[in-house]
């Protein structure tokens, strides 16, 4: 049945049923009643003659005219209802038909009802012409619902398609991806989720991702809710991340047991907004363990390297001291030379080896406060034989200076370094003039020498790994290159800035700054701008 | 030199720094118990009641790390408080603290310090026991 008759209700359907019946019934009435008006004219006729005078002799005649005329008369009547039938009654029943053919949807039939006469005909001709521009009209509908319906399919065949392609690339990822909703409601996890963690989606979604994954920090407790990353990139709307470095946080899986993990969490945001969060979480066992294997790599290489060099250098060392029996002056010479040049290469393993700690990360600094003026001067004292040996004095006035929040190990080789370098580079019998002041915040350790200075044209390449100044390679003093690299990476990676002021042939002051607390201060970020030739 | 002769115990497992030990130690008037592994060092120093202990940390057996948390948790106040000196060529800090927490009278890194060093640390630590 067409949609549009659907609503028609039974009644309706009754009144055009009855429609035909009603014709018949008026016009048989109407035939009675002429009958009756024709039976009561001939009564009256017939009284009329009897009372006549010579209504006597006429009465039979009268009664058979009567009998006659009422048979002709019924004849008649017979006669006009078929013919009523033929001309109106039975087109009305097939109108009837195909109206309520077409009433209940069946527009299949197109015939024209037959022509009749007068409003009948015009009756049918209408009915038609309404018929068939309802079915016009009808059709055009049916096209458009068609048209929209392939719409609305195809927009739900690509919506259907694009969620398919979401679920399948995030299924696909290698990482456990979990994406709650604003209120941070687990609404999907992918299926590297539950291969890592050992949860299902059944036990996830739809539970608060704080009350149901947990993080560790560093230290094995679980992240209060102001650190855990979903809470974060939902509040801020911006992404929060949590490194592995310097140690990793670890995942707890379902079974308890937990593993190192990196987590990314990026807020879904919706024009202004945030309407959900993406936390993704990588498995970074694999790189702990390699950086596991490279600290422990470089600490063996480290003692390998170092084992034949102290050998030959405990025998060298016996052997130019006569332990071996007293030497020829060319024997000696050659001892000695023996001795320098294992030197020289324990010089430059320990360097190399100091600054694939730093590169590598293996080696960072771990800050705690130390007295400053102690620590300068402990510095002093351990370089003082340098100094000793080429007849060279240091300057100092031992002033009193803050603490400092710096890694004690990892500066007192940095303040060695500069103080050897000052000694080596100047002439015997000058001054190294130490000088350290608290300023802006920061401990500035300035050391001076008098020494052959760097040349303009080398300066801001001073700091490179394996650099050494044109007139320090022409010098008779030994050097790697690697010193100067090693020390502006340590102070830099305890907060703090280096730079120096040369003159070729007068000499050269380094400045070095260290942080006297372990927040970053103002003045640390604002000496960025003042850094001098670095 | 020294009379009666002080003990000085070697931990090295490394020949070549044993031998030197041996000859320069001798040499200097001292008797040498010399130990390859951390075990047999373990077992002189119940044993022998060495003056100064001279202690590599990379070692056989039991690490020079280990020897030292064996060495000053023992009950014998004569062996917990005997003098050692480390002479190693590891150079990890993590180790150097660790191995210093446990009170070591000197840290010599091998490739860094040549014998006369050594002998005056002992030297010392002997004058002022």
């Amino acid at each position: 049945m067409h949609p549009l008759f659907k609503e028609l209700s039974p009644r309706e359907h009754v009144h055009i049923h009855g429609l035909a019946s009603r014709v018949a019934v008026v016009t048989v009435l109407t035939a009675f009643s002429v009958v009756a008006i024709g039976i009561g004219i001939f009564l009256d006729l017939y009284k009329a003659v009897q009372n006549s005078v010579a209504g006597k002799a006429l009465e039979a005649e009268v009664i058979r005219a009567g009998v006659i005329g009422g048979f002709l008369l019924i004849v008649a009547l017979w006669l006009s209802l078929t013919v009523a039938d033929m001309l109106v009654l039975r087109r009305v029943r097939r109108m009837v038909e195909k109206i309520r053919a077409v009433a209940f949807g069946d527009t299949t039939d197109v015939n024209q009802i037959p022509g009749g006469m007068g409003e009948l005909d015009e009756l049918t001709f209408l009915f038609d012409k309404m018929r068939n521009r309802m079915v016009e009209a009808s059709s055009a509908t049916d096209e458009k619902v068609r048209s929209r319906t392939a719409d609305l399919e195809f927009n739900k065949g690509m919506a259907e398609f694009e969620q398919a392609r979401t679920e399948a690339l995030i299924s696909s990822i290698g990482e456990a991806v979990i994406a709650t909703d604003k209120e941070g409601r687990i609404i999907f996890i992918n299926q590297e989720t539950s291969h890592a963690m050992g949860w299902t989606a059944a036990d996830l979604v739809g539970k608060k991702e704080e009350a149901v994954i947990v993080i560790n920090d560093e230290k094995d407790n679980p992240l209060p809710p102001d650190k855990r990353p979903v809470g974060i990139a939902l509040s801020t709307g911006s992404k929060s991340v949590i490194t592995p470095l310097p140690k990793p946080h670890s995942m707890v899986r379902k079974d308890g047991s937990t593993y190192p993990v990196q987590v990314t969490v990026t807020p879904v945001v919706s024009g202004t907004n945030i309407i959900g969060a993406i936390e993704v979480i990588r498995d970074v066992t694999d790189e702990v363990e390699l950086d596991r294997r490279k600290t422990e790599f470089i600490s063996i290489a480290s003692h390998q390297l170092r084992s034949p060099l102290a050998a030959t250098k405990w025998l060298s060392d016996m052997l130019r001291n006569g332990d071996l029996g007293a030497l020829q002056p060319k024997q000696q010479e050659i001892a000695d030379k023996l001795f320098e040049a294992n030197e020289r290469m324990v010089v430059l393993v320990n360097e190399l080896l100091n600054v694939s700690r730093l590169d590598s990360g293996v080696s960072k600094p771990t800050p705690k406060m130390i007295d400053g003026s102690k620590l300068l001067e402990s510095v002093l004292s351990d370089t003082l034989p340098l100094l000793t040996a080429k007849k060279q004095k240091f300057a100092y006035d031992k002033p009193a200076l803050p603490q400092a929040y710096v890694d004690e190990l990892l500066i007192r080789e940095v303040l060695v370094n500069l103080v050897s370098n000052a000694s080596k580079y100047s002439p015997d019998q000058s001054t190294i003039t130490v000088t350290a002041v608290e300023q802006d915040g920061m401990l500035q350790v300035g050391i001076r020498d008098e020494g052959i200075g760097i040349p303009k044209s080398d300066q801001n390449q001073l700091f490179k790994k394996f650099f050494r100044a044109g007139n320090a390679l022409k010098s008779a003093v030994q050097g790697t290159g690697l010193g100067l690299y090693f020390v502006k990476s340590i102070v830099e990676m305890s907060g703090g800035q280096i730079w120096y002021d040369s003159e070729e042939n007068k000499g050269t002051t380094f400045y070095v700054t260290l942080p006297l607390s372990a927040a970053p201060t103002a003045a640390i970020l604002g000496a960025a701008g003042n850094a001098k030739n670095v | 030199m020294n009379d009666p002769k002080k003990k000085i115990l070697v931990i090295e497992d490394d020949a070549i720094f044993a031998d030197i030990y041996a000859s320069k130690l001798a040499e200097a008037g001292y008797n040498v118990l010399a130990a390859a592994d951390g075990q047999t060092g373990w077992e002189l120093l119940i044993d022998k009641r060495p003056d100064v202990v001279l202690l590599d940390l990379l070692l056989p057996k039991i690490s020079g790390l280990d020897f030292m948390t064996k060495l000053r948790g023992a009950e014998d106040a004569g062996i917990r408080d005997v003098p050692v000196i480390v002479v190693t060529n590891l150079n990890e800090h993590a180790f150097a603290d660790a191995i210093k927490k446990h009170g070591v009278h000197a840290y010599f890194l091998k490739s860094d310090v040549i014998f006369s060093q050594i002998l005056e640390k002992v030297a010392e630590i002997v004058r002022e026991k």
